[in-house]
């Protein structure tokens, strides 16, 4: 359990840390509240819309694209960790992984899923 | 000192749990995904605290097939998602019945 | 250290490179410039059917017609990859039923104005997964197949893009169907820790029986109930089984039409590899499992389909009731005392699945005919006088009945006879009268059927116009099923020799 005991100790360091800044804050700062204070901030200009408007649909075709191709790349690394172990074979068979995932980014490229439209 | 697998087992376990309780209990198509998703990565701390324990790579070998085929349905299930969505402006599981019996 | 590769095995998955690589092509033309998208999609649709019979002829080539006949098992990449009678069986299996979808779906696309390549490249990975599912040695290769196809069929069944109900099926089908994996998965990880690892032959040797003895034994009971209910999912069992009307009705037709069959015999094949080779010590627990499965499928099945106005959905109830009847070969492996009685229920399985996959895809094929412009075609109210309207149609749809019925002299007899066999040799004579009862209910709703094609007036004269794929296909299946129900040595002896090889300890 000893192991654990430094552990313990950055966590009540990392809890005190947080809690004790908000407090501090809390007692120094001059708590004035008017309408623009409570406005939301939108890089300094007046907020105009509400703030749960909808994204376009491409943002979720982009997120898909991205969520596959981002993932599929954690087999890239185990490979690139044992790369001399594994070889010529280890080389052929990323070659042909690269290459299925290649297939797929050409489809969705032509079908024009990349484009801004 | 690892982690005993004990704990693993009691965590994913717990985790398990609250990913079929979200599933089944939320209306929210998303978030019932996000469910499933706990789901597998309850599965994935097995594989990975269980391989650890008997000095066996095959669990962590599952554990990054698992994470590869969780992010394919995650993108087939964001675009049916999306299929309905553009069709019915919802994504609320019970307001989608047209079909009973 | 055993070598990383072996170039040999590259031989044993022949069959599946060929579908890969014509589905990619498939993929890569479909989205060629237009050459005009009336005379492109049809020359997919040939590709495809031609390269699912290159894939089948490809067995052939490699290892030629006498090791087909009686083919060694050949265990390649480390134990992952299993190519025995068992596996090329259902491959085959798999390919028909592949080819007649592909024979019924073009004219159906056409009138749903969705007929592109990617359906059709979406059908082969589809196969593929089957196929990869059907020589799975481990639990790996098992989950990762196994997910090929499940993806393939969420995108299929809402291929409709623009059908609300072909959307709702995708999206039930999907959140289903992907909760099912979780809880799969989840099962596996806990097999694993407790016999510590993915290979079956291994956990079936010893380690399953070790696993008993040893304090983790809850949880590797509790990782065999979860492996169950997620196939429980996938094969449609009752009270797994919410997810298959919806599914079934919403999709386009000629993809419930392989959904029912090859997703099924799918789904069946890894449970047959698994509870045969893994965790066959713990035969009794899990068949009475599977016996409680049975008998909710059945019952709940077939009376539910009695209240169906809608045939999709009916024969989606039906087609939960099968997979009962299917389960009760499965009780018998897990009972048997002897070795014989296991093959029994194996064979019998076997059997079933084949002779369903005719019969179930033939009649969707029907209901897929009766699809025109303006009319969905998928009520029973639909089938009226369609005896008088096509009476070649109206014939092969009594035939399909009969044959899903189980009456005498077609295919569908021999299948349940086997079936039932194999329940009263495991002495479960009582589940084989629950299903004889439960035939008995069916043969209310397929005749009704039958009653509303011969005895209804015509709604309306339009004629039918399938096409000669729809032709082809059609004729096929009623060959089959009235062939082999009049003469079923020649499928008895392939689904004999077919059998898993159980390993001695089984007895």
């Amino acid at each position: 359990m000893v192991e654990y005991v430094p552990i313990l100790i950055f966590l009540g360091v990392a809890t005190l840390f947080p809690v004790a800044t908000l407090v501090i804050a809390r007692l120094l700062r001059p708590s004035v509240y008017n309408k623009t204070k409570l406005e939301a901030y939108e890089c300094g200009v007046p907020p105009s819309g509400e703030a749960r408007a909808r994204y376009p649909v491409r943002f979720y075709i982009i997120a898909v694209l991205f969520v596959v191709f981002d993932v599929e790349t954690i087999f890239l690394f185990p490979w690139a960790v044992k790369f001399k172990a594994l070889g010529v074979f280890g080389f052929i068979e990323m070659l042909v992984f690269l290459g299925i995932l290649l297939v797929g980014f050409a489809y969705a490229w032509k079908k024009g899923a990349l484009e801004w439209v | 000192m690892p982690v005993p697998p004990v704990h693993a087992l009691v965590f994913s376990l717990l985790l398990f749990a609250v990913g079929v309780l979200g599933v089944l209990t939320r209306r929210n198509a998303i978030i019932i995904l996000m469910s499933i998703e706990l789901m597998m990565n309850a599965a994935n701390i097995n594989f990975i605290a269980f391989g650890l324990r008997s000095h066996d790579l095959t669990g962590q070998v599952f554990a990054v097939f698992t994470i590869a085929v969780a992010a394919g349905e995650v993108a087939v299930g964001l675009a049916v998602v999306l299929a309905l969505f553009r069709n019915r402006d919802t994504v609320y599981v019970d307001e989608v019945h047209i079909m009973k019996g | 250290m055993t070598s990383l590769f072996n170039p040999n095995d590259v031989r044993l998955i022949t069959p599946e490179l060929v579908l890969t690589i014509s589905a990619f092509l498939i993929l890569g033309l479909s989205v060629l410039p237009d050459l005009g998208r009336k005379t492109w999609a049809p020359v997919l649709a040939g590709l495809a059917c031609v390269s699912t019979l290159a894939s089948l002829l490809s067995f052939v080539w490699m290892f030629g017609l006498e090791a087909l006949r009686t083919p060694d098992m050949t265990i390649g990449f480390n134990g992952m990859f299993i190519l025995d009678a068992f596996s090329i069986f259902f491959k085959v299996v798999f390919l028909l039923a592949a080819m007649l979808t592909i024979l019924v779906s073009a004219r159906y696309l056409e009138v749903e104005r969705a007929h592109t390549g990617e359906y059709y490249a979406l059908i082969l990975f589809a196969v593929v997964g089957m196929m990869f599912l059907a020589s799975a040695g481990d639990f790996i290769t098992i989950f990762v197949s196994l997910e090929t196809m499940a993806l393939s069929f969420y995108i299929l069944v809402g291929f409709l893009k623009t059908n609300r109900k072909s959307n709702e099926a995708a999206l039930k089908y999907f959140l289903l169907g992907s909760f099912s994996t979780g809880i799969f998965l989840y099962g596996i990880s806990l097999v694993y820790g407790t016999t510590q690892t993915t290979v079956l032959g291994l956990i079936g040797i010893s380690r399953a029986k070790m696993a008993l003895q040893s304090p983790a034994a809850p949880i590797f009971v509790l990782g065999v109930i979860l492996v169950t209910v997620g196939l429980a999912f996938k094969i449609a069992a009752v009270p797994f089984h919410m997810w298959a009307p919806d599914a079934y009705e919403g999709a386009p037709t000629p993809v419930t039409a392989f959904l029912s069959t090859g997703s099924k015999a799918a789904a069946f094949v890894v449970l047959a590899r698994i509870f045969s080779m893994g965790f066959l010590p713990l035969g009794q627990r899990w068949a009475t499992l599977l016996a409680i499965l049975a008998v909710a499928s059945m019952t709940l099945g077939n009376v539910a389909a009695i209240l169906q106005e809608n045939i999709k959905r009916m024969l989606a109830y039906s087609s939960i009731a099968h997979a009962g009847y299917v389960l009760m070969g499965m009780i018998a492996v897990g009972l048997g005392d002897t070795v014989e009685t296991r093959e029994y229920g194996l064979k019998a399985v076997l059997l079933y699945l084949l002779v369903y996959t005719f019969v179930n895809i033939g009649a969707f094929a029907l209901v897929i005919i009766l699809r025109r412009e303006q009319v969905a075609g998928d009520r029973v109210a639909d089938f009226a006088g369609l005896s008088r309207r096509a009476p070649w149609a109206a014939f092969a749809m009594l035939v399909f009945m009969l044959s899903l019925a189980g009456i005498p002299a077609t295919a569908g007899f021999i299948g349940k006879w086997f079936l039932f066999g194999a329940v009263v040799k495991a002495h479960y004579a009582w589940l084989a009268v629950v299903a004889v009862i439960n035939s008995a209910i069916s043969l209310y709703y397929y005749a009704r059927v039958v009653v509303n094609m011969y005895m209804k007036a015509p709604e309306g004269a339009a004629r039918l116009a399938p096409s000669w794929g729809q032709r082809v296909a059609i004729g096929a299946c009623i060959a089959f099923t009235l062939v082999f129900g009049l003469y079923p040595q020649p499928i008895i002896a392939f689904a004999e020799r077919s059998i898993l090889a159980l390993a001695p300890w089984a007895s």
